[in-house]
């Protein structure tokens, strides 16, 4: 969620409940005001009946109506005064209807009456509705002024920081330079973001070439003394070699040197293309090099009985490094021969969408999505170094190419989306 | 043939200096740059291995070096640096060929004796040795005058078995040597095998003797009396 969203929604939800709460304490307070300006109202209008009253001289007064009723008691039972919310039957609006109700005993010439006075409260709940009403609009207009305004305030206090944020994102640790630049700002946690940022940025940056500086060089390093013990193994084959053991030593060391080397340089490689080292990029035509691969491999597959069928009518033109493109095709190819089995079947189809390497073998004994892992081999080749998917997998994150993994029994598919 | 191998690792100057002097050829070594740089003033050579990275300086300046002062020796780099940009200016100041690092002493052999003889036997186009005879440029074999067909790889074998007559080749270096450092085949030794059955198949039916030795274990012998 943006962060903006989410402060509206506070906030939103902050409005909304002052404004249920507002609302009841409103409208519970104004209902008692009234409430009292209206009995207020009745005990005046009771003093006035009663003066009225008193000046007429009449005796056994009785009358009643929707607002009054005047009804002579005995002395005894004379009652409390009292007020009440009744509903009742009103002609004018012709339909029940609360009224406010003032029942008290009144003493006119010496006789008690009991005085009953109705006032209608029609009007003062309309006026509470409207009140409310209008309260309500006035609190929806304020949100959203106070909405508007708010984003405003909050885009630009919140600027320095989505420019950080841009600024991160278009950042790559391989081919930008050594910093970020970082917006200007006046507000300090923004400045210490920025200033942390920086300084993480220079030590990731610092740590990452001397990785790479190191990667390379213990490769390189390596390739001497593994000289140095290929050619003096080289040089005691020259000799005589007499005992049967002593062979058998001889070549299992140069066996495992041998495998150490290409160890070595495939490791060289897979650094060297993670560390983004082929710029050169040229229009490669694949449709013409995957042919050429393909018939140096015919012939390791006709050794094996394998046919090797090309599906690739169409004209391929991608931009890629050369070096690279002979490797992903290398790789690909050796591990069609590799995994699979006599008599078998290879296919590769070449569309301009994708390049799909179909070939025969026993199901993989490992999970599809680890195959492309660095040192993962299947249990029946002990003669496999592990690397030749992963430098595959590596050439397709370079150019963003999807490599996409399935076994349908009995072919191995291996799909490039270029 | 004099040759000056200049490499700062001596292990590997003696290995190689030991594998050329069975060859009959003279080799001087030079640790460093400083060395190296005075004894190709002083003395002449025939052919140069040079590493490029030296403790003291750039094996390629050598090159420019050698340039200089009109050497006509051939040169050949052995570095460990396997990159592309690397082999393409070594070749484009100079340099006769490029090996990287670990190579095979038989591999070295096989490329120097190509670079000596383009360089050396310019207008001698065969390459003879007792009855065999091979003519690079049209990649045509002989024994004794007699015609081998051959296909591209058994041709490329003969020349490799040539290069390094009467030593101990591993299979290991003759793969590499047919197919390159990106033929990561897990049986291409199998492979090697059927090219030399091949092979040997053909010879012998012209001359009646068996050239290749198999070193059981280790690779062949190419024997020559």
């Amino acid at each position: 969620m943006k962060l903006l969203t989410k402060t509206r929604r506070y906030y939103l939800s902050l409005f909304l409940s002052i404004l249920a709460i507002w609302t009841i304490i409103f409208a519970v307070a104004f209902h008692y005001l009234m409430i009292d300006s209206v009995d207020e109202a009745l005990i005046n209008q009771k003093e006035l009946i009663v003066s009225e009253l008193k000046q007429q001289q009449t005796p056994h007064l009785q009358f009643s109506n929707e607002l009054m009723s005047l009804k002579p008691v005995d002395k005894t039972k004379s009652v409390a005064t009292s007020f009440s919310n009744i509903r009742m039957f009103s002609r004018a609006e012709k339909e029940e209807i609360p009224f406010r109700q003032y029942k008290t005993t009144i003493i006119i010439n010496h006789h008690p009456y009991v005085l009953i006075i109705r006032k209608s409260l029609l009007e003062h709940d309309d006026l509470i509705m409207t009140i409310l009403l209008t309260e309500v609009l006035l609190i929806l207009l304020l949100f959203i002024g106070f909405y508007f305004v708010n984003n405003r305030i909050l885009y630009q206090l919140w600027e320095p920081f989505y420019q950080t944020l841009k600024n991160i994102k278009q950042y790559n640790l391989a081919s930008s330079g050594i910093g970020v630049e970082f917006p200007e700002t006046d507000i300090n946690e923004f400045q210490d973001l920025n200033k942390e940022l920086e300084r993480m940025i220079k030590k990731i940056r610092k740590d990452y070439i001397n990785l790479k500086e190191f990667t390379e060089n213990a490769s390189h390093e390596l390739q001497t003394p593994l000289s140095v013990i290929k050619s003096k193994i080289e040089l005691i084959m020259q000799g005589e070699l007499n005992k049967e053991g002593e062979i058998q030593l001889i070549s299992d060391a140069y066996e495992a040197t041998g495998k150490l080397a290409k160890l070595n340089q495939a490791l060289l490689l897979l650094a060297k293309i993670e560390n983004n080292q082929y710029q050169q990029h040229q229009e490669i035509d694949l449709t013409e090099m995957l042919r050429e691969k393909a018939d140096i491999y015919r012939e390791f597959a006709a050794m094996r009985g394998l046919k090797l069928e090309l599906d690739d009518f169409a004209s391929v033109k991608l931009k890629m490094n050369n070096y690279l493109a002979e490797v992903l095709l290398n790789n690909l190819l050796s591990n069609s021969i590799k995994h699979n089995y006599e008599d078998g079947n290879i296919e590769y189809i070449l569309t301009d969408e994708s390049l799909i390497a179909k070939n025969t073998g026993y199901e993989p004994d490992i999970q599809p999505e680890k195959l492309f892992n660095r040192f993962q081999k299947s249990g029946n080749s002990q003669q496999s170094i592990g690397l030749g998917l992963a430098i595959v997998k590596a050439i397709c994150n370079l150019y963003h190419f999807e490599i996409r993994y399935t076994f349908k029994n009995p072919y191995h598919i291996i799909e490039i989306k270029f | 043939m004099k040759i000056l191998v200049v490499e700062d690792e001596k292990s590997l100057a003696e290995s190689i200096k030991a594998y050329f002097s069975k060859e009959g050829y003279i080799c001087e070594l030079a640790y460093n740059y400083d060395t190296a740089n005075m004894k190709i003033h002083v003395y002449r050579y025939d052919c140069i291995l040079v590493d490029i990275s030296l403790p003291d300086g750039n094996g390629l300046h050598l090159i420019n070096e050698l340039k200089a002062i009109q050497s006509q020796a051939g040169i050949i780099i052995i570095s460990a640096r396997d990159s592309l940009d690397d082999r393409i200016k070594g070749l484009n100041i100079g340099s006769d060929d490029y090996l990287t690092k670990p190579f095979h002493l038989s591999e070295l052999n096989a490329r120097l004796k190509a670079v000596i003889r383009r360089k050396f036997f310019d207008g001698q186009k065969e390459f003879q040795i007792q009855e065999l005879k091979i003519i690079p440029d049209e990649h045509l074999a002989f024994i004794d005058d007699h015609q081998l067909t051959l296909t591209k790889k058994e041709y490329d074998l003969l020349y490799y078995f040539m290069s390094n007559i009467n030593r101990v080749i591993t299979k290991e270096s003759i793969a590499e040597y047919l197919w390159g450092d990106n033929m990561d085949m897990a049986d291409s030794f199998d492979f090697v095998y059927a090219h030399i059955k091949n092979l040997r198949k053909k010879m012998t039916a012209i001359s009646g003797k068996d050239y290749i030795e198999t070193v059981y274990g280790i690779g062949y012998k190419f024997r020559l009396s």
